[in-house]
């Protein structure tokens, strides 16, 4: 006789860092059917937006998720940008990649880490983290912050890459050259890892199409899509990017998690191959079209259509539709898909016939959008408790070091 | 009067042992903690964290769940510690057992297996699914590696009898005295080395860490066996978890690592037993490092079938071929 | 042209498998204009208004990609959206809508041709979805990656999609009242007292 019994896998769950609810029924520990509901954190952003005007929306864009902040950011940008015709400077579009494709490497890393804890190899997830904090430091380096950069606006980006910027990104290219390799066999070439991973939470190339999987979900189920290819946006214009599928490094795509690990992983080295050709290719001149926010303002007041923004965001393609009415200050209606809506979808694909035990794992395969702030500091073994004052002080001190006395010290503290 | 004065004796070091081995156990876990986290580039807790987790949870609320089966689920954790206890009544610290002519290496495996079933029982006694799902897997595990802890005892005991070293052969103060490396020719020692081998492997499964911590697996299913209990109970059984790993480094200690300082230093008298009393927990510390911390730094998390078949199929190959290795040596004097 | 009229109506009896042995990136990529050419020949009336966006980027400035801002009638959306399988298998990216008064027009976001450098073609389908009668078809047969859009806007705006098997709430709290529609800007929108006003 067989009965089965159905578990909750979240809303709140160690495994989980957003909060969603996964119900398996569960045969043993075989999962016989799933049902996912999310929910649990819906903001209503944008709702919100409806109150604001088109520059205040960027910043509340940014804090649709922590890791991903430029993505959105950017995407709403081109979107308004699409229907009010403004023409960005190339200098800008090189620095806008600059970043999207650092946020590219540290959401890589970052999920890198999380899949390694899911499975139980906290070694490598400490390794992982560890790797990560570097491009953190030069996000840091950049903006003053290590997420919510504040970077992007209307017709350009706010910040200019400095020649010591320039240096800290080329370190850093050189550092995970270096360092992120070992990672990488630690982890694919783990007996452990590997038996975790290979046909786990498997998405077919048929379904990956229908259900309109993207991102390193679809590139690792064999689909060579990617947005910076089929529509070159920004600097991909000049600098050419082929998406990368397992199939060209391996024997074949499976479509699995450790295909998609893979494929995240190949991913940073492209990245750092793309962020160098940026820095090379960096052209001169001014790095935004229009300085003056209340000119911007003004002539956003006239514009009046609806704009559609889609660009590669680390977990798949981002899209954001906006639409502004002549006379009003405000976003009359905004839309905003994260690649995690797209992929969702699959999750009930890719839970069949798999374990309880694979449950977190799929769920955390596709890279669930998180809002990940975390930070903190140790100063030898008794640091004590430090008071919200005293970590902001610190956190100020750090980007001021950064700034003053090089990239080395902050990193090899 | 004799007898009255031993059995006295007995007590009064009986205890005076456990109250250091509660001691040392959690202090062995803090230094635990601590080198897993170096190995991970991390600072890590202080070496007196877990002392410090266990006071902080006696003061804690216990909570026994409505649809709980109250007497098991409070009944589990206290029937873990003591059997856990137990065991270390009848383990040589240095040469001799307190406890040692009463019981041999077989009543310490079962009271190993006991814990675990006492454990599971509690998990099941708790009414959530989860705490269910973790039981099961307990369960399944211990089924799996005690074919093979099996047969490296018996093998272990058979080499004891044929060889003829002194004392009986189950009995663990025969392997403390006599090292059982030296009772094997050549081909012997490499068969056991393939009962070390299996024993590294056994070991994190009997404790429930490093790549075998399924059925607590935190990222899964919430700590699973333990997710019910709180308080008085949960200290209990963090505590167990502690002396779980503690008893069987000194098991295998004194199976495997019968090293007397003394006999290197080559001092005589009184201060044999002092100094391989001191010795002893030098040498647990270093298998605990090895078996405990190193192992479940360096690997994943398997699942239960992945687990169960690694024990079935490769520990238990790995026990036998050690186990026809001793023989083939043995056979062949 | 007479080809392609027959087209859809055997594609419509066919099972997602078959659909599929078409790869999803078709080899040959269509050029937009002649995509626009062909879809206004094929559906006349049907095509209330068709716009073609380009998109400039890089040191040349050059156009990049093209999308097609496509508004269609109630009753063409389906046939449309049928006919696009003929070109290519569509990747669906998410509906957006906005509620205009009397009707509440729903833009779904499409892309097809991801194969080549450049290739790509986003088409926005606008409905115009008319209060008196909120439905639409849903194209989660053709599509089943358009179920949370679809469950999405169902539950925000209030548009029934006939066909469409789960119609269970997706974002909202499980005790939600229904008969609020969260983006509506009319009797069945949020009132001013369940909004909440954030410093």
């Amino acid at each position: 006789m067989s009965t089965t019994y159905t578990i909750p896998v979240g809303p709140v769950h160690v495994g989980l860092k957003e909060p969603v609810t996964a119900w398996l029924e569960l045969d043993g520990e075989r999962i016989v059917s799933a049902r996912v509901r999310p929910g649990a954190i819906h903001r209503g952003i944008e709702f919100m937006a409806r109150e604001r005007n088109p520059i205040q929306v960027i910043y509340l864009s940014e804090r649709i998720c922590g890791i991903c902040s430029f993505s959105h950011v950017m995407c709403f940008i081109r979107a308004v940008e699409d229907l009010a015709n403004l023409s960005v400077p190339v200098r800008a579009q090189y620095i806008r990649t600059l970043v999207l494709e650092l946020e590219r490497v540290h959401s890589h890393l970052l999920w890198a880490g999380v899949a390694c804890y899911t499975i139980g190899f906290d070694s490598a997830f400490h390794l992982g983290m560890q790797l990560r904090e570097r491009v953190m430091d030069v996000l840091e380096l950049l903006s003053g912050n290590r997420v919510n950069y504040g970077v992007a606006t209307f017709g350009g980006v706010r910040w200019d890459v400095t020649p010591q910027l320039d240096k800290a990104i080329r370190e850093m290219i050189r550092y995970y050259r270096r360092e992120f390799t070992p990672f990488r066999e630690i982890v694919m070439e783990d007996p452990v890892a590997q038996a975790r991973m290979r046909n786990v939470g498997v998405l077919t190339r048929e379904d990956a199409v229908c259900y309109s999987a993207t991102g390193p979900t679809a590139r690792a189920s064999g689909l060579r899509v990617d947005l910076r290819k089929s529509s070159p946006y920004e600097a991909y214009a000049d600098i050419p990017v082929e998406p990368v599928v397992p199939q060209d490094y391996f024997d074949a795509a499976r479509g699995d998690v450790l295909d998609r690990f893979a494929v995240r992983v190949l991913e940073v080295y492209q990245s750092l191959d793309i962020l160098e050709k940026a820095l090379d290719g960096l052209p001169e001149g001014p790095f935004v079209a229009e300085p003056n926010l209340n000119k911007v303002l003004v002539s956003l007041k006239k514009a009046e259509g609806t704009g559609w923004g889609i660009i590669e965001a680390p977990r798949g393609d981002d899209t954001h539709a906006v639409h502004l009415k002549g006379g009003d200050d405000n976003v009359f209606w905004w839309k905003v898909r994260a690649p995690t809506y797209a992929n969702a979808v699959s999750w009930p694909v890719m839970f069949r016939g798999n374990e309880l035990a694979d449950a977190p794992l799929i769920i955390n395969s596709i890279d669930p959008c998180i809002s990940c702030m975390e930070r903190m500091m140790v100063t030898g073994s008794s640091a004590g408790v430090v008071t919200k004052a005293e970590l902001l002080k610190r956190c100020r001190q750090k980007t001021f070091d950064l700034k003053a006395r090089g990239f080395e010290r902050g990193v090899e503290r | 009067m004799t007898s009255i004065f031993i059995l006295c004796l007995k007590i009064f070091v009986g205890v005076a042992l456990l109250a250091l081995v509660v001691v040392l156990a959690l202090l062995f876990d803090g230094a635990d903690r601590i080198v897993h986290a170096r190995m991970q580039r991390r600072v890590g807790p202080p070496l007196l964290q877990p002392v410090y987790d266990i006071v902080k949870l006696m003061g804690k609320e216990n909570i026994v769940p409505r649809r709980a089966s109250r007497f098991f689920f409070t009944l589990a954790p206290w029937l873990a510690l003591v059997v856990t206890l137990m065991i270390f009544l009848y383990i040589p610290v240095g040469s001799r057992a307190v406890l040692g002519t009463e019981g041999d290496m077989i009543l310490i495996v079962y009271l190993l297996a006991m814990g675990g079933v006492v454990m599971a029982v509690g998990g099941f006694a708790g009414g959530n699914p989860i705490a269910n799902i973790g039981a099961g897997r307990e369960v399944t595990l211990m089924m799996s590696y005690e074919f093979p802890l099996a047969m490296v005892i018996s093998t272990m005991a058979w080499v004891a009898y044929r060889s003829g070293m002194p004392g009986p052969p189950f009995s663990l103060e025969t392997f403390a005295s006599v090292s059982v490396w030296k009772a094997v020719g050549e081909v012997g020692d490499v068969g056991l080395v393939c009962l070390f081998l299996s024993l590294v492997f056994i070991v994190p499964g009997e404790i429930g860490k490093g790549p075998m911590d399924i059925p607590e697996a935190k990222t899964e299913i919430l700590d699973g066996l333990i997710i019910e209990y709180s308080g008085v109970n949960l200290a209990l059984l963090k505590l167990t978890f502690a002396l779980r790993s503690f008893a069987i480094s000194t098991f295998v200690t004194s199976l495997f690592v019968p090293v007397s300082l003394a006999g290197l230093l080559g001092v005589g008298g009184f201060f044999v037993a002092v100094f391989d009393f001191l010795f002893f927990w030098v040498k647990v510390f270093i298998v605990q490092m090895i078996f405990v911390t190193l192992m479940r730094t360096s690997f994943g998390r398997l699942k239960i079938w992945q687990a169960s078949q690694f024990y079935v199929m490769r520990v238990a190959g790995l026990s036998l071929t050690g186990m026809i290795l001793l023989s083939l040596d043995i056979m062949a004097r | 042209m007479t080809e392609k009229t027959e087209k859809p109506r055997e594609r419509r009896g066919m099972s997602l498998a078959d659909r599929l042995s078409v790869s999803r990136f078709a080899k040959t990529t269509v050029d937009c204009g002649v995509l626009s050419d062909a879809l206004r020949t094929r559906f006349g009336d049907g095509i209330v208004s068709l716009e073609v966006r380009e998109h400039k980027g890089g040191r040349a400035d050059e156009v990049q990609s093209r999308d097609l801002w496509v508004e269609v009638t109630p009753e063409t959306f389906r046939p449309f959206v049928e006919e696009l399988f003929a070109y290519d298998f569509v990747n669906f990216h998410v509906i957006s809508g906005n509620d205009g008064g009397d009707d509440v027009a729903l833009n779904y976001h499409f892309s097809l041709f991801q194969r080549e450098r450049g290739g790509r073609i986003g088409v926005v389908c606008t409905v115009r979805v008319p209060k008196s009668d909120l439905s639409l078809p849903s194209i989660f047969d053709l599509l089943p990656g358009s179920e949370y859009s679809e469950r999405e806007t169902r539950e925000m705006f209030g548009v029934d999609f006939a066909g469409l098997p789960n119609k269970a709430l997706v974002f909202l709290p499980e005790d939600w009242n229904e008969e609020i529609k969260p983006w509506r800007r009319d009797a069945a929108g949020p009132a001013p007292e369940l909004v909440r006003e954030l410093s």
